[in-house]
């Protein structure tokens, strides 16, 4: 439990860290702009493939602006998680202080779990301020009202009392998928004594499996449900009428195996690994 | 006394390189342990293998007694270290990173100690500020400081005066002295500066591309009567000659026209120089250095430092 409170004050104490509040805050400033200032265009655009689809009401309100802003965030949050993730253990590295570490007490697989949840804790505050910015002030800025998300090109029409769960239940989903990415981060920051590499390296595998797992592509059917970002896609599914409850613990469940598998992986090889930075 | 360190044949190589070669050497308890060797000799690999940063790839260290691949969480209890830099969190201040590292230690850690440390280390009143505006000697005494907080028997310190101006060197060299007189401490110190071992080791060791090449207490390592004294005359062909039939003929060590080499204790050399006068002979210039002072030199392939001598 210190090791976790240090852990925790180093990064909090860090001025890079709140680099990622700052790029949340103002992605969502920028799409709650848009949609004030011209909402109504994106939703004829969107509406473009269901044709005899008539409106009434306000569909662009608090939960609907939230929808969007998940769309857009959920793709750049896991960039954000590998920020600190990814700079874990290779950035004790490279700045020399691995080794201070090391010379104390301390078991290395302690240092990796330690490590590990306060990545964890770290991305769950970003998904919290993303539900604060994202969800709080999209309702006190646009209102309450019926949601709309769209699947394919059917669209789903959620009474406004039927969506706060939905939300909570996304995030939920949000913060098991974030735990994937800062599992993988920290696993490439076990292998690399750069503080850069783990980083980049994140980043390049989820862009190249995001492009896998999205990508209509029959040739790449094959390994899409093996991919976690396949998997951390599926919060979605708490938007659809009825909830797919199984598809989505399906993904629930290979996104902890992909953690577990990270995390021992890390355990094992760093238990093994010369420290000569 | 007993032995705080033991290695017994320890070994590391990376890939086809040994950079540790069966290095068995022993540290008894309220030593300054000199270790030197030039730089890429093995030092700091060692040093990390006693520390447990490297696994060997054969051989034992043992602390204490007790086998350090058994209890290394135990025995880093007891031991302080800086191996190489001091590196700290720049963004956090010299109190910041003392105190954190200090909970590491899994001993209860008062406030009043901190600033013991911080008073013994010359560092009280500079706490607060933030590392990246430490000094480099601010931060070797910083990291001293943080080696010591726990109060460990033994301190491990690699190479603690790279980087720092004459007056740091000197500072840093009498806190060991200190930290060994007044509070006792077992202290292991490498360098690939002999004269900066011989001013504050009680002990030492020499190695060379990973093997131990000397052993032993300074003073008999750095014996005065195996100082190389080196006398320079005007050419004389008679020097070689009158020098091999006199007394001094057992102390020479190399000769030529020019130059002459002794091995002796430069307390001879008023007389030697007298008898040399008196004989004759110019004398333009006399310097001294240590026989293992001139080794060391020749193996770190400081070839013009030590021909200045030998």
């Amino acid at each position: 439990m210190k090791l976790l409170q240090i852990e925790l004050y180093k990064i909090f104490k860090r001025p890079r860290t709140y680099i990622s509040y700052v790029i949340i805050a103002a992605i969502a400033f920028i799409i709650q702009l848009a949609l004030y200032a011209d909402g109504d265009t994106l939703v004829k655009f969107m509406l473009q493939g269901v044709p005899d689809f008539v409106v009434h009401g306000k569909i662009i309100n608090g939960y609907f602006v939230t929808y969007i802003i998940l769309q857009t965030l959920l793709v750049n949050v896991p960039l954000l998680v590998a920020l600190v993730a990814g700079d874990a253990l290779a950035g004790e590295a490279n700045l020399g202080t691995l080794r201070l570490l090391l010379t104390k007490p301390i078991s290395r697989s302690k240092l990796v779990l330690v490590k590990f949840f306060a990545s964890v804790i770290y991305s769950m505050t970003l998904l919290i301020w993303l539900a604060i910015i994202g969800l709080v002030l999209s309702l006190l800025i646009f209102g309450v009202g019926d949601m709309i998300s769209f699947k394919s090109n059917m669209v789903v029409i959620m009474s406004a009392n039927d969506v706060v769960w939905r939300y909570l239940a996304a995030f939920a989903f949000a913060g098991i998928a974030m735990t994937t990415v800062a599992s993988l981060a920290i696993f490439l920051s076990a292998i690399t004594d750069n503080a850069i590499g783990p980083i980049i390296g994140t980043i390049g595998i989820i862009i190249i499996f995001t492009l896998f797992s999205t990508l209509g592509l029959p040739l790449y059917d094959s390994i899409k449900p093996y991919l976690f970002t396949t998997h951390m896609l599926a919060w979605k599914g708490f938007f659809y009428d009825p909830v797919p409850y199984s598809s989505i613990l399906t993904s629930a469940l290979v996104l902890l195996g992909y953690i577990a598998f990270f995390i021992t992986t890390t355990i094992i090889y760093f238990n093994r690994k010369d420290i000569t930075s | 006394m007993s032995l705080i360190i033991e290695t017994r044949k320890l070994t590391k190589k990376f890939g086809n390189i040994v950079a540790v070669d069966e290095l068995s050497f022993g540290i008894q308890q309220g030593d300054i342990y000199g270790f030197l060797g030039q730089n890429g000799a093995g030092k700091s690999t060692t040093m990390r293998m006693l520390l447990g940063l490297i696994y060997p790839t054969s051989g034992e260290v043992f602390i204490n007694g007790k086998s350090f691949s058994n209890s290394r969480r135990y025995l880093l209890q007891h031991i302080g270290a800086i191996i190489e830099r001091p590196d700290m969190y720049g963004y956090l201040s010299g109190w910041d990173n003392l105190r954190i590292i200090a909970k590491l230690s899994k001993k209860s850690i008062t406030k009043a100690r901190l600033y013991e440390v911080l008073e013994i280390t010359g560092l009280r009143g500079r706490e607060n500020d933030l590392i990246k505006a430490y000094s480099q000697g601010m931060k070797q005494r910083l990291g001293i400081a943080i080696a010591l907080v726990h109060d460990p028997e033994l301190l491990i310190l690699d190479e603690p005066t790279n980087g720092l101006d004459p007056q740091g060197i000197a500072d840093v060299r009498n806190l060991v002295k200190q930290l060994s007189a007044d509070h006792g401490k077992t202290i292991l110190i490498s360098s690939h500066l002999l004269h900066e071992i011989e001013q504050v080791a009680t002990s030492m060791l020499i190695i060379h591309k990973g093997k131990k090449i000397a052993e032993g207490k300074v003073r008999e390592l750095l014996n005065p009567n195996e100082t190389l004294m080196e006398v320079s005359i005007q050419p004389s062909k008679e020097i070689s000659a009158r020098l091999h039939s006199s007394d001094w003929a057992k102390y020479i060590y190399k000769i030529n026209e020019v130059n002459m080499v002794f091995k002796m204790n430069p307390d001879q050399m008023p007389v030697l120089n007298e008898w040399l006068v008196t004989n004759g002979f110019k004398v333009l210039e006399i310097r001294s250095k240590h026989s293992l002072e001139a080794y060391f030199l020749t193996l770190t392939n400081d070839e013009a430092a030590a021909n200045r001598t030998i």
